[in-house]
C-alpha cells in the first residue's frame, strides 16, 4: 500500500468552541499518538483529506503527516475517525504513529470474489459473517484486501478464516475457526402467520412488571407509619 | 411491542439531536438512514418489512435495526379534555437524525434499492439509502 502524504497544523488550543471553530474553517482536530511518545494535538485541511480518500485511500492508509512550517514527518495512520452520523463529515480522527520496520497488527476488509455454487444453482443466499480480518505484517506490505473465492461453497457450506490464503509477509491473527461467509437457504415468506400473529397481539398490552400483590404490600407498608403518626399527633 | 413493561403509559419527551449510536451499517450491504427525528409506528415499521420482502421475492436477508418500545396514548372521540391521560393505542420507535432503520444483504443494488425505496414510502419520514461504499466517503 501506497504512502500519502499529508500536511499537518499544530494546535495549541483545545475544547469544543475552538474544534467547532476550526471545522467551519474547514480544518478537522485531530490528534497523533503512539509508539511511546506524547499526544500531538494537530488539524488537517478536509478538503484535502476528502481529496484523498476520492483517490482510493481508506482505512488502512499509512500517511505520512508533514507538520506545516517545519521539516518535521511522521508516518501514521487513521486509528479512528469520528464522524456526523449525518452528513458524514468528520469530527475528530485520531491518527496513530507507525514504525516502518516494526509489525503491527490491524483488520483489513474480506472481498468475495466469484458466485456461489449455491447461490447461482440452488437458489441460496449468501449469508456474510464476517468482513473484516485481523492480521498482523510491517506497515509496508498491509494489504488492501484479502480475496477470498466462494465459487465453490454449496448451501451449507461455510468458509472459514483459515481457508483464507495469507499474502507473503501477512500473517492472519484472528481466530481460524471463524466463519467468514456461509450459503444458507432463503428465508420462508412467513405473511400469513406473522398477519395472523400480529392480529392477535395487537389489542393485548404487554405484562406490566411490579403490578398487583407486590405493590399492595410496599403500599401497605408505606401507608401504616403515617397512620400511626398521624394517631400520636391525635 | 415489548412482552413487558414497568409502566404503562409514557411521558412524550423530546428529540433533540443526532443518532450517535445505530448510525452505521453492522449486519448488511445497504440500509435505510432517517434524516429528520421522529415517532415510527409499529405498524409502519411492520409494513415497511413487509414491503422490503416482497420487493425482494426470495433471497436476500433483511434486519431491522429500531425496535416499538415506546407506548402512546389516545383520548376517545369527542371527549372533554381533562379526566386523565388517555388510554395505551400503540407502540412507536423514537428515532433521530442518521439512524438506520434497515439493512439488506444479498440482492443486487437495483433490487434492494428498489426494496428499501418502497419501505420508505411507509415510514413518512425523510429518509436515505446508505451504503458500505458511501460510509466510507470522506466529505
Amino acid at each position: 500500500m501506497k504512502t500519502i502524504e499529508l500536511t499537518v497544523e499544530k494546535r495549541s488550543t483545545n475544547g469544543k468552541n475552538e474544534a467547532r471553530r476550526s471545522r467551519a474553517a474547514g480544518r478537522i482536530p485531530a490528534v497523533v499518538y503512539g509508539a511511546g511518545k506524547p499526544n500531538v494535538p494537530i488539524t488537517v485541511d478536509r478538503k484535502a483529506l476528502s481529496d484523498v480518500f476520492r483517490e482510493g485511500a481508506g482505512e488502512n492508509t499509512i500517511f505520512l503527516l508533514k507538520l506545516g512550517g517545519s521539516d518535521q514527518s511522521r508516518h501514521a495512520m487513521i486509528r479512528e475517525m469520528q464522524r456526523d452520523p449525518v452528513s458524514r463529515r468528520p469530527l475528530h480522527i485520531d491518527f496513530v504513529r507507525v514504525l516502518m520496520d516494526v509489525k503491527i497488527t490491524l483488520k483489513v476488509p474480506i472481498e468475495v470474489v466469484g458466485v456461489a455454487k449455491g447461490v447461482k444453482t440452488e437458489g441460496g443466499i449468501l449469508d456474510t459473517v464476517t468482513r473484516e480480518v485481523e492480521i498482523e505484517c510491517l506497515p509496508g506490505n498491509i494489504p488492501a484486501g484479502l480475496a477470498v473465492d466462494v465459487t465453490e461453497l454449496a448451501i451449507g457450506d461455510a468458509l472459514r478464516i483459515a481457508q483464507i490464503p495469507a499474502p507473503e509477509g501477512v500473517r492472519i491473527v484472528d481466530n481460524p475457526e471463524k466463519i467468514v461467509v456461509h450459503v444458507v437457504h432463503p428465508a420462508r415468506e412467513e405473511e400469513p402467520a406473522a398477519a395472523a400473529a400480529e392480529g392477535a397481539a395487537e389489542p393485548t398490552e404487554p405484562e406490566v412488571l411490579k403490578k398487583g400483590k407486590a405493590v399492595a404490600e410496599e403500599e401497605g407498608g408505606e401507608e401504616k407509619p403515617e397512620k400511626k403518626e398521624k394517631e400520636k399527633e391525635k | 411491542m415489548p412482552s413487558k413493561v414497568k409502566y404503562r403509559k409514557q411521558q412524550r419527551g423530546r428529540m433533540r439531536g443526532k443518532a450517535y449510536r445505530g448510525g452505521e451499517l453492522a449486519f448488511g450491504d445497504m440500509g435505510l438512514q432517517v434524516l429528520e427525528p421522529g415517532w415510527i409506528t409499529a405498524r409502519q415499521i411492520e409494513a415497511g418489512r413487509i414491503a422490503m420482502t416482497r420487493a425482494v421475492k426470495r433471497g436476500g436477508k433483511i434486519w431491522i435495526r429500531i425496535f416499538p418500545d415506546k407506548p402512546y396514548t389516545k383520548k376517545p372521540a369527542e371527549t372533554r379534555m381533562g379526566k386523565g391521560k388517555g388510554a395505551p393505542e400503540g407502540w412507536v420507535a423514537v428515532v433521530k437524525p442518521g439512524r438506520i432503520l434497515y439493512e439488506m444483504e444479498g440482492v443486487d443494488f437495483a433490487t434492494g434499492k428498489e426494496a428499501l425505496d418502497l419501505a420508505a414510502d411507509k415510514l413518512g419520514l425523510k429518509t436515505r439509502l446508505v451504503t458500505r461504499e458511501s460510509e466510507m466517503e470522506v466529505r
